[in-house]
């Protein structure tokens, strides 16, 4: 008895049975692969982010407050603590000091407190290069730091042990009564996704997993489900007209595709759950993800593979469904009377207002300008293929005009294809685009020199080893026994806060070093003067000493509370000379840092963001780049069908390379070259202010531009073979 | 095997009109009398020259110069307008776009085609068959073959289409191969064959 209602078997509309059905269904795999990986990584870097703030929670100290009524008083002290970040060759190390006096027997992670001296440090500090001699300011590693309690892998934190006797006052310490507190998932927007950005947001990451990954994983399922679908649209068209309802259009939709899908899912599904048993990093961002041990994840994984193959099969259904326009006319009408010059004028509006938007937002709110941009990007992506199918238009009128003119059939061909059928010639040229476009705009980001940095560079370079800042108190009562056991030619110069920030401020000094330092002693009470006193254009910043005064550099002003150390004699300061003078009168050490270090340090926080914004760059191109694949696939199954008469009469293989190279290479190439402009156009005011952070981008472009070339090149020669094997008419 | 032996003369300004079942290999003596099929076996003499001899590139030339096709689905170029739809082979075979123009011209003027510059998508199945014809002519072959060139086409559309393709092809002197289903078509021809278990025989016991 035959089967009846939706689920009769006999209702094939979806399989046409040709090549192009055979791409569909292959791609249609592939894309459900991606998807599984795609919606896995976003939900494994989530559950990540959770488990990060997890076990950050679990090693931060629980204070000791008097006016907490959740944690009564009385409580017992089982130690001292404070907390700095110092800078070690460019990367943030935080330091940890404890004063143990309680029964907790060790901090989190090490096997006992650290004495007066000691050290103990996480691997990835043990790892950087000089941390040895930096270390040795404060004391000896004796121990390292169980990765287990860190956040990340490759979190920097060092304990050290303070010496009781030589206590530094407060504001200092703070009571710690263990170890341990609630997460705070609310904080959520201050926790870690990964050691390149530390501290950045979970919005941040948000919105950098949208841009670059979930809107070029829908694009992609678009495309794969709109393969041949010319073909599937005209039975479609006429099941409907014989009466087949939506419901059985859905299941043989569902007959068609389920197979590929579920294959392709399933074998994405296997790729994470082999990922899940090892640790591995994401490439080029740094992010590293643990073996997970916690069951629900399980869940997550099942789910995420689910919904990325319920959403395929739902952008299928949305883009293979029946469609009135089929019944429309039945003579098509040509591309270039409906194809104008303003989606050019749009991608330049874009290109400007992202580029102005971003300056005016730079300097108020990073967050909001780094949105602009992104946004800027966005749309110009959506203005890319209308552009290039205007500037193709345009160039077939004339390659029309030229080919008459010089009697080249080919020429001819190849100007009316443009002319008239420039937007499904333009389909993977746009993804060519989009390659060039996110590749171009990630790698300048992440490349070029901002000005801010290479100014600091100069600077640090200027004042190598001859200047310092030492951070401490304001009062800080053991400055002149410091003083006096450093050699004779290091000076101190402390900056002492007033009423008002500029007026007020005075330095600190021995009426010797004012005058060794600036020629002259200006009488007052104890050893300060006004800071403005000291005559010329001083400011409330500092002249730092230089070998010559040719060199002399000014930086921003010591705040209050800073120490500057400066060499009298030109000659390099010793940092752990100096430290081991201080540890003989202070607990703990003040930390020095040389002047314009700061910049060093933004500069090394740049070049990670920016190794992010490259690995998301790169998925999105890895996306593009396989939807460009999937629509030239496309684009040569039509060109076969479309092109048998010159097939059969033009016989020489150059005359076939003309044509794929006028349909497919050149639009290819024009398409890259306009992306890669607008990338290059759109990072134009984020690197002129300071967005990124490597030495150059010239040869990352250059190789950009190559493999496109190789790309094109490629893509006409397959182009020509396709169109010369074209199939011969019946 | 398809065909056994099929072999067949015509004469300057003559027509042939092959039938026969669906799937008795008409198309694929259509595709092989074209040089656009190589058989598996033995050899293939058009116009006195053995076309299994010749190249890729020297067999379309041979196309260019000998044979004129017509299609069922007229497989015009939809980009191009009737007119470059007709030049086109003229000027693959290396004819100036000005003397191709002209040629494709007078063409169409004696099909009655007035819309020179229309699209061919924006054609009509009949007039899309009229360039399709013209084409066909454009190089003056030897030899027109067409393959099921009216099937497509409505009863009065048939009509005219299939006195257009007989007229031009004796008003040039074109020798005319045509397989074609319909009755009508078939009758017009100068000989009427019947391709049946791989031979050619005469029609009814009739070779014109």
């Amino acid at each position: 008895m035959p089967r009846r209602g939706v689920w009769v078997t006999t209702l094939n509309v979806y399989k046409v049975g040709d090549e192009s059905e055979r791409l569909w269904t292959w791609f249609l795999g592939v894309t459900a692969f991606i998807g599984v990986l795609v919606l896995n990584i976003l939900a494994g870097v989530d559950h990540e982010y959770d488990a990060r703030l997890e076990r950050d929670a679990a090693r931060a100290p629980v204070e000791v407050v008097e006016t907490d009524v959740a944690r009564p008083s009385g409580e017992p002290l089982v130690a001292h603590w404070t907390m700095r970040s110092e800078q070690i060759d460019g990367h943030e190390v935080t330091f940890e000091w404890f004063l143990p006096t309680g029964s907790v027997s060790a901090p989190p992670g090490s096997s006992r407190w650290p004495e007066a001296g000691e050290l103990f440090v996480s691997p990835a500090v043990a790892e950087l290069s000089g941390a040895d001699v930096y270390l040795a300011r404060y004391g000896k590693v004796v121990g390292s730091i169980d990765p287990i309690v860190l956040a990340d892998p490759g979190e920097m934190i060092v304990y050290a042990g303070v010496d009781s006797a030589l206590l530094d006052p407060p504001p200092y310490w703070t009571g710690v009564a263990g170890f341990g507190v609630p997460v705070d998932k609310g904080r959520g927007d201050q926790g870690f996704i990964g050691s390149a950005l530390y501290q950045s947001s979970r919005s941040g990451a948000f919105l950098l997993t949208v841009v670059f990954a979930l809107a070029p994983l829908l694009v992609l399922m678009v495309v794969a489900s709109r393969l041949g679908g010319e073909r599937r649209d005209r039975a479609v068209a006429v099941a409907t007209a014989v009466g087949a309802s939506r419901a059985q259009l859905r299941v043989a939709l569902l007959r068609a595709t389920a197979k590929p899908i579920i294959l392709g899912g399933v074998a994405g599904l296997l790729v994470v759950g082999l990922l899940q048993r090892f640790e591995w990093t994401l490439p080029l961002a740094g992010y590293t993800f643990l073996p997970s041990t916690d069951s629900r994840q399980v869940v997550t994984t099942v789910a995420a593979a689910t919904l990325a193959c319920v959403l395929l099969w739902e952008v299928l259904w949305a883009t293979n469904r029946p469609r009135r326009s089929l019944f429309r006319g039945p003579r098509p009408t040509r591309d270039a009377e409906s194809v104008s010059g303003k989606p050019v004028l749009g991608l330049v509006a874009s290109l400007t207002a992202t580029n102005w938007l971003y300056g005016l937002f730079f300097p108020t709110d990073p967050d909001l300008a780094a949105l602009v941009m992104f946004l800027g990007a966005v749309c110009c992506m959506l203005f890319l293929g209308p552009a290039t199918a205007s500037i193709l238009v345009a160039f077939g009128r004339g390659a029309i005009r030229v080919g008459r003119r010089t009697s080249r059939p080919t020429l001819l061909l190849v100007g009316q294809e443009m002319a008239v059928m420039s937007r499904p010639a333009v389909r993977a040229t746009v993804f060519m685009g989009i390659v060039g476009l996110v590749a171009t705009f990630a790698t300048v980001l992440a490349t070029r020199p901002a000005e801010v940095f290479v100014q600091a560079k100069k600077a640090q370079v200027l004042n190598a080893e001859r200047s310092f800042v030492m951070n401490t108190s304001e009062k800080a009562p053991w400055l002149p026994l410091l003083e006096s056991s450093l050699p004779s030619d290091i000076h101190l110069l402390q900056l002492v806060g007033g009423p008002t920030p500029t007026a007020a401020a005075e330095i600190v000094a021995t009426c010797a070093t004012q005058e060794e330092l600036f020629g002259s002693c200006v009488p007052g009470e104890g050893a300060s003067a006004p800071l403005g006193s000291l005559g010329g254009d001083a400011p409330p910043a500092l002249r730092l000493w230089g070998p010559t005064d040719a060199t002399v550099v000014r930086t921003g002003p010591v705040g209050p509370g800073q120490v500057l150390l400066i060499s009298g004699d030109g000659a390099p300061i010793d940092p752990v000379a100096v430290s081991s003078s201080a540890r003989a009168v202070v607990s703990p050490v003040p930390a020095l840092e040389q002047p314009g270090q700061t910049w060093v340090v933004g500069s090394a926080v740049g070049a990670r963001q920016a190794l992010w914004i490259v690995a998301a760059g790169a998925l999105a191109c890895l996306l593009a780049a396989a939807m460009g694949v999937a629509s030239l696939g496309n684009e040569m199954v039509r060109m076969r069908g479309r092109h048998r008469i010159f097939a059969i009469y033009a016989g020489s293989f150059p005359r076939f390379l003309g044509l794929g190279g006028g349909l497919v290479g050149l639009p290819l190439m024009l398409g890259a070259a306009l992306g890669a402009a607008c990338g290059l156009l759109i990072s134009f005011s984020a690197t002129r202010l300071g967005a990124g952070a490597i030495s150059s981008a010239d040869s990352v472009v250059g190789v950009l531009l190559v493999v496109g070339a190789a790309v094109a090149t490629a893509a006409t020669v397959a182009a020509a073979l396709a169109v010369r094997s074209s199939p011969r008419p019946r | 095997m398809v065909l056994k032996g099929v072999s067949f003369s015509l004469d300057e300004g003559a027509s042939i009109a092959i039938s026969g079942r669906s799937g008795s290999g008409k198309s694929t003596l259509v595709a092989i009398v074209s040089a656009l099929l190589r058989p598996d076996t033995g050899s293939v003499h058009i116009l006195g020259q053995d076309i299994l001899g010749i190249g890729r590139a020297g067999l379309a030339g041979f196309r260019r110069n000998n044979v004129g096709l017509v299609f069922q689905d007229s497989e015009l170029i939809p980009t191009m307008t009737a007119l470059e739809n007709v030049a086109f082979p003229a000027m693959l075979n290396g004819v100036p776009w000005q003397e191709a123009q002209r040629r494709a011209g007078a063409l169409l003027d004696s099909l009655e085609m007035a819309e020179f510059e229309s699209s061919a998508a924006t054609l009509s199945g009949g007039e899309a068959q009229r360039v399709g014809i013209a084409r066909a002519l454009i190089n003056r072959p030897p030899l027109v073959i067409a393959d099921e060139p009216t099937a497509s086409l409505d009863g009065e559309t048939k009509e005219v289409v299939g006195d257009i393709l007989f007229d031009q092809c004796h008003a040039h002197g074109v020798g005319l191969v045509v397989v074609s289903h319909d009755q009508t078509t078939v009758e017009r021809a100068d000989r009427q064959l019947l391709l049946e278990d791989g031979s050619l025989r005469c029609r009814d016991g009739v070779c014109g």
